[in-house]
């Protein structure tokens, strides 16, 4: 750790409410406003630890939350991981919570029933882009975009459950991995 | 009493259960958790109609958390804002004691490339998965050339131009509002 004087919880809310409050734009431009916050302006971590604790927080993608927790536990512990995590949720949850009172109360009103309609195709637009930025870098072979065909089968005419997927594709994984390296040796 | 016995303590249990199911396969964060809830709340326990479901999702986008703040919706729409509370709660639980775990181990685990790799083989599925849930949405969504053209305009948006979210949920909205298709 850079400083060895120790951080207030009070001083860790505060900057995790900030970027819960303003962090908008998700996934990576939320996990570069806390790098921005801890490592550059206030110094609690170096700029090496950060990244080491980050890559296990976004195995499956950035995820903010996860970096909550790393940055506020390597500062305070079990209470510091807490305070960060909640500081950076509370805002949205707010958020959440007025909108969806409104829209519990108001959505049956005709003209707020055609603007929601308008909302469908952007939020089924959002899935794919999810989907595309997660494999943009990665699938670039035959193999990756057979497994996701097969997944496609899988969920929308088996209906398997996306747990029992998920277990077979990292068992094939762990196969896959374990035969390279014996290959290898 | 009769207000006592509105939402039965027992329901609570279920939503607490539930929402633990879903954030034990979400672990990793990201949109992964929406082919799960989307599966768990829509086709299987019809807590949500589709249309609540994409509603909530806008909704989770327009915050600067998580798309699982979704959870919280779902949660408030079954039964108000504990429930809201117990599904936030039980969602992020199961990966942030996992995130926990690695901040307290990370000097010893900085060498695990073994589970990375494994990881990594998941992710094609998760594409694939993603875009069985956008099919599933869009099937009942996307119906006239109008909304059609809309889906395009925001794939290329936010792909091409990267477009924040929240802003094409709301001129959407309001173009919804205005031409009234």
């Amino acid at each position: 750790m850079i400083s060895e004087k120790k951080v207030s919880l009070l001083s860790i809310s505060k900057v995790f409410l900030t970027i819960g409050t303003i962090g908008f734009g998700g996934g990576m431009a939320i996990i570069a406003l806390i790098q921005d916050y801890c490592v550059e302006k206030k110094k609690w971590l170096s700029s090496d630890e950060f990244s080491h604790g980050i890559a296990f927080g976004q195995i499956l993608g950035p995820f903010a939350v996860n970096a909550s927790i790393f940055v506020g536990y390597r500062l305070r512990g079990l209470t510091g991981a807490l305070v960060a995590v909640i500081s950076f949720l509370f805002p949205s949850i707010i958020i959440v919570i007025i909108l969806t009172y409104l829209y519990l109360r108001f959505h049956h009103i005709p003209s707020l029933q055609s603007a929601l309609r308008g909302i469908g195709p952007v939020v089924v637009a959002l899935i794919l882009a999810a989907a595309y930025q997660m494999g943009r870098t990665r699938i670039r072979h035959a193999e990756p975009v057979l497994i996701i065909i097969i997944t496609i089968l899988l969920s929308i005419f088996l209906k398997l459950q996306i747990v029992v997927i998920l277990f077979i594709a990292a068992l094939y994984g762990l196969l896959k991995v374990k035969f390279i390296e014996s290959r290898n040796k | 009493m009769k207000f006592f016995s509105l939402i039965p303590l027992s329901s609570f249990v279920i939503i607490f259960l539930v929402f633990l199911k879903i954030g034990l396969i979400f672990f990793g964060g990201g949109f992964i958790v929406i082919p799960v809830m989307h599966r768990e709340l829509v086709t299987e326990k019809h807590w949500l109609s589709n249309q609540e479901f994409i509603d909530g999702t806008a909704i989770s986008q327009l915050t600067p958390g998580p798309v699982a703040v979704l959870a919280t919706f779902a949660g408030y729409c079954k039964a108000g804002l504990a429930g809201a509370l117990v599904a936030t709660f039980a969602i992020f639980l199961p990966g942030s004691l996992l995130m926990l775990f690695m901040s307290w181990g990370y000097q010893k685990l900085k060498n695990i490339t073994v589970l990375q790799k494994v990881l990594n083989t998941l992710i094609p599925v998760i594409v694939g998965l993603l875009i069985a849930a956008s099919w599933q949405i869009g099937k009942t969504t996307i119906v006239n050339w109008w909304e059609a053209a809309v889906f395009i305009i925001s794939l290329i948006a936010l792909i091409r131009f990267k477009i924040n979210p929240a802003f094409l949920i709301i001129a959407a909205a309001l173009l919804g509002l205005f031409t009234n298709w």
